[in-house]
């Protein structure tokens, strides 16, 4: 019975590394994992807007969380990955610096984000979670991708 | 046997919104002089559909206006009843009311009730007026006894409490116990059932005796299984209302009996006469006599006296169920090979073709580079999927084209109210009816076309006395033509009217504050007409200037990737040429480089592309550039700055300049250089992200890689700015 509920209770999130942090963000949220190609830019985005993309016929926006959060050296190359992810109905690619793990995080391992300087605001993270003395910063991805300040949406949605 | 039938509304919206049409366009057609019996038949036959449906579904309001239209259609194609312009129009107004209770149907809401009532009281009027015309000159009708009868308005009506078993066993085949409810609502009035359960009780109120009644059930049930209680007889409930021998219930009675008892499955009905004129069956006509003896009600009867003789066998209820089957099949030759199919589904094709295409394309462009020797099968099965692919694309488009009648059908009708309402002798010319275009645009197109033509009919065509005056035929012509041409499809509204008036517009445009010459070309000046506010300030009328300016016709028709043209000569009447690309979801369009980005812009706003002589681009202190081409200076938009990218040419001399023209502005485009032209399919940006200034969507290229499509009437505006 516990051992159920702890499974109910626990989710797995898929981990991945911007600058020094890492970050876990809900793998339901993810569609697929890819390299970096080549963006058609936009007219007039902002600079961490890198552009869309083809993916299988459908056009999909390419967001470089690397430059949103000013972390370090920006490059480009065959390891640079892209997680796709559907939020809010749609297909949006994030750029990041790598992808670590898929990870169950139960309600014990998490901890309420103490007010501190992430990147990341406060509003858009869940929770700390601690997994063999890493801590991973449990980001609403949805929540911050919709955000105003992404600029990716004509509206606020949520 | 209860059925959930509103399952069944949508379809019943459907076909009767297309008998409702089929019967408009066939009563135009008409030719009230010699009318044609098939046509006839056919304008019967969809109002018989209506009617037949509506009364299955429910919709009493319809079935009671239908009813009284086929009536008096009934007297007509039987000649019986001489058909009079005053009778089209009824039906004409019968069919408003229909199509407007259709919609409150549908929508869910009430429609006006007194539209119904009033159509109903003017067919019957002319129902009336009609069959007592023909009584007079018709003489030897069949029991003629009857007609004295007649002259009695009020009908003796008995209520009966009738109750009878519902099983399979007694109505095998779905659809007979309605057919049987059917029957009785034709006879009579079923004033109170129950339907639920193995027992069925009901009221009726009619005029036939218990006798004739037995008849009718003894095709479905044994005697010995029904039983009848005569609850007493009723008075006519509004005797005193003038005519209370068109009063419903004995109306209908009436009317009915004009093309026999039986006639529940009326399609049916209609169908057989159709294919052996109205001889009737020896076992319904007989009984059929009998109830006429009984009620005396040869009035309406049919000019064919009844034959038993008649070697036709009597399938009606014997091989009933089958029939019922056919029913729609006989009805509508064409239903057995379409079936409907929802918009998204054909969108959903068209979709993945369109990835299948860029698929295979991109495919394409992998194999070039692959040496053809060794490869051979490999490039073979390439080239062979490639052919494959756009035929596949091709067929389907094709569903989703349709015959521009679909908009053109509506045009008679306008035409004929409208010219009506204006004293004008106006004929409209239908040419190319046949051409197919995008089911979207066909619903786009629609309302600047109607607004054209109205513009044509008001201002264009003149009064007869006024066209003799010059010379002209007294009636007008108006045609609406539809060709293919290139990739476009090219709509014209032509008229022989007065053509515009190059001075009133000018002197027009001048009041209006708009910058003209007298130097400019006629092209321009027609031009004028499309600004914003231009023409129906001038020209309020109740037929147009109802707040559609020719602006929005122009916007509308640019919206969906088309292009207006007016062509006028003095005295002689004008044409106005629309042309739009064929489908929506596919763009000609030109790609164009600048620095390292390619963009497509949509080749319908494209008049030419030149590379500038250096002298030809001027500046202008603080308003940017211009460029002098054959007379005209046109302000150069440099695309790279728009976008903001980096550009490899700096000056237009050493790129191209890309003239475009959108709400009736010019631009020059700077750009770096041109690629190539071709079909894109469009994509929306605004699916993942958002929407972008200056950018109407995006399409995928040949290589997999993602291209912007430029939205010039943004940049036009820009340009103003």
């Amino acid at each position: 019975m516990t051992a159920e509920l702890q499974v109910a209770s626990s989710r797995e999130l898929l981990t991945f590394t911007l600058g020094q942090e890492e970050y876990g963000i809900d793998i339901l949220k993810v569609q697929e994992i890819r390299g970096y190609d080549a963006v058609t830019k936009i007219a007039n985005a902002p600079e961490f807007i890198k552009g869309v993309i083809n993916l299988r016929g459908i056009i999909v926006p390419i967001v470089d969380l690397r430059i949103k959060f000013h972390l370090g050296n920006v490059e480009y190359n065959q390891f640079t990955v892209v997680i796709i992810l559907n939020v809010a109905n749609r297909v949006v690619g994030i750029v990041v610096d790598g992808v670590s793990d898929v990870i169950a995080l139960t309600e014990e391992q998490m901890r309420a984000a103490p007010e501190f300087s992430s990147s990341l605001e406060t509003q858009y993270i869940q929770g700390l979670g601690t997994v063999d003395e890493r801590m991973i910063i449990v980001m609403d991805i949805e929540k911050l991708l919709s955000s105003r300040d992404m600029e990716l949406f004509d509206e606020v949605a949520s | 046997m209860s059925i959930d039938m509103s399952q069944f509304y949508q379809v019943f919206f459907e076909e009767s919104a297309e008998h409702l049409a089929s019967m408009e366009s066939l009563l135009l057609a008409l030719d009230l002089d010699a009318p044609d019996p098939d046509q006839l038949n056919a304008i019967f036959r969809s109002a018989h559909s209506i009617k037949g449906g509506s009364g299955t579904f429910g919709f009493t309001d319809m079935t009671e206006v239908t009813h009284v239209l086929e009536t008096l259609l009934d007297g007509i194609r039987k000649n019986e009843i001489a058909i009079t312009p005053e009778m089209v129009d009824a039906f004409l107004q019968a069919g408003d009311v229909l199509s407007g209770l259709l919609e409150a149907h549908q929508n869910g809401t009430i429609a006006d009730p007194h539209a119904s009532e009033e159509i109903r009281a003017r067919l019957e009027a002319l129902t009336a007026e009609g069959s007592a015309r023909s009584t007079g000159d018709t003489p030897g009708l069949p029991l003629a006894g009857g007609i004295g009868e007649t002259a009695f308005p009020i009908m003796a009506q008995h209520r009966y409490r009738i109750c009878f078993p519902c099983n399979a066993g007694i109505f095998p085949k779905e659809g007979q116990l309605e057919n049987l409810l059917e029957d009785l609502r034709n006879i009579g009035r079923i004033d109170a059932q129950n339907l639920e359960g193995r027992q069925v009780e009901l009221d009726l109120i009619t005029q036939l005796s218990a006798d004739a009644l037995r008849e009718i059930f003894s095709f479905f049930l044994d005697a010995n299984q029904i039983t009848f209680t005569e609850m007493g007889s009723v008075e006519e409930e509004d005797a005193d209302s003038g005519y209370g021998f068109f009063d419903d219930a004995v109306a209908d009675t009436a009317a009915e009996e004009g093309y026999g008892f039986f006639v529940e499955p009326e399609q049916i009905k209609a169908d057989v006469e159709q294919a052996q004129g109205y001889g009737f069956f020896t076992e319904p006509a007989e009984i059929k006599a009998d109830v006429e003896k009984a009620q005396g009600y040869g009035f309406f009867d049919e000019p064919a006296p009844v034959s038993p003789a008649d070697e036709t066998p009597k399938r009606r209820y014997t091989d009933n169920a089958p029939e019922t089957g056919q029913r729609r099949a006989s009805d509508k030759p064409a239903a057995e090979t379409s079936i409907r199919v929802s918009v998204e589904k054909v969108d959903q094709m068209i979709n993945l073709v369109g990835e299948l295409v860029i698929t295979q394309s991109m495919l394409a462009e992998t194999a070039s580079h692959l040496d053809a020797a060794l490869h051979e099968r490999l490039i073979n099965g390439l080239v062979q999927l490639e052919r494959n692919t756009r035929e596949l694309q091709e067929s389907v488009m094709s569903v989703r084209m349709m015959p521009i009648n679909f908009v053109f059908s509506r045009f008679p009708r306008l035409v004929r109210d409208l010219a009506g309402k204006l004293d004008k002798k106006v004929q409209l010319r239908l040419v190319g009816e046949g051409t197919e275009l995008d089911k979207g645009l066909i619903e786009k197109i629609s309302d600047p076309l109607t607004h054209l033509v109205r513009n044509s009919l008001d201002h264009g065509i003149e009064m007869p006395d006024e066209r003799i005056a010059k010379g002209k035929d007294a009636m007008g012509t108006i045609t609406l033509r539809a060709a293919h041409q290139g990739g476009n499809i090219v709509i014209e509204v032509t008229d022989d009217g007065a053509g515009l008036n190059r001075e009133k517009i000018l002197s027009k445009a001048r009041e209006k504050g708009l910058p003209v010459t007298d130097a400019m070309s006629d092209a321009e000046v027609w031009q004028l007409i499309f600004a914003p506010g231009f023409s129906t300030a001038a020209v309020i009328t109740d037929v147009s200037g109802r707040g559609v300016g020719m602006d929005v016709v122009k916007k509308n028709i640019e919206g969906i990737g088309g292009r207006v043209e007016i062509a006028s000569r003095h005295g002689q009447g004008s044409t106005i040429t629309i042309r739009l690309p064929l489908t929506l979801a596919i763009l000609d369009g030109l790609s164009v480089a600048v620095g390292e980005e390619i963009y497509i812009v949509p080749l319908s706003f494209i008049s030419e592309s030149l590379q500038p002589a250096q002298d030809a681009v001027r500046e202008i202190s603080g308003q940017g550039k211009v460029v002098h081409v054959r007379g005209e200076y046109l302000p150069v938009i440099a695309l790279h700055q728009v976008f903001n990218i980096v550009p490899r040419m700096r000056e237009p001399s050493e790129g191209i300049l890309v003239l475009l023209e959108a709400e009736g502005k010019k631009i020059a485009l700077f750009v770096d250089n041109l690629v190539s032209q071709h079909q894109v399919v469009i994509k929306s940006l605004e699916t993942n992200y958002r929407k972008v200034a200056g950018v109407s969507g995006a399409t995928i290229m040949g290589d997999g890689r993602v291209a912007m499509i430029i939205d010039v009437a943004a940049l036009v505006k820009l340009a103003q700015q």
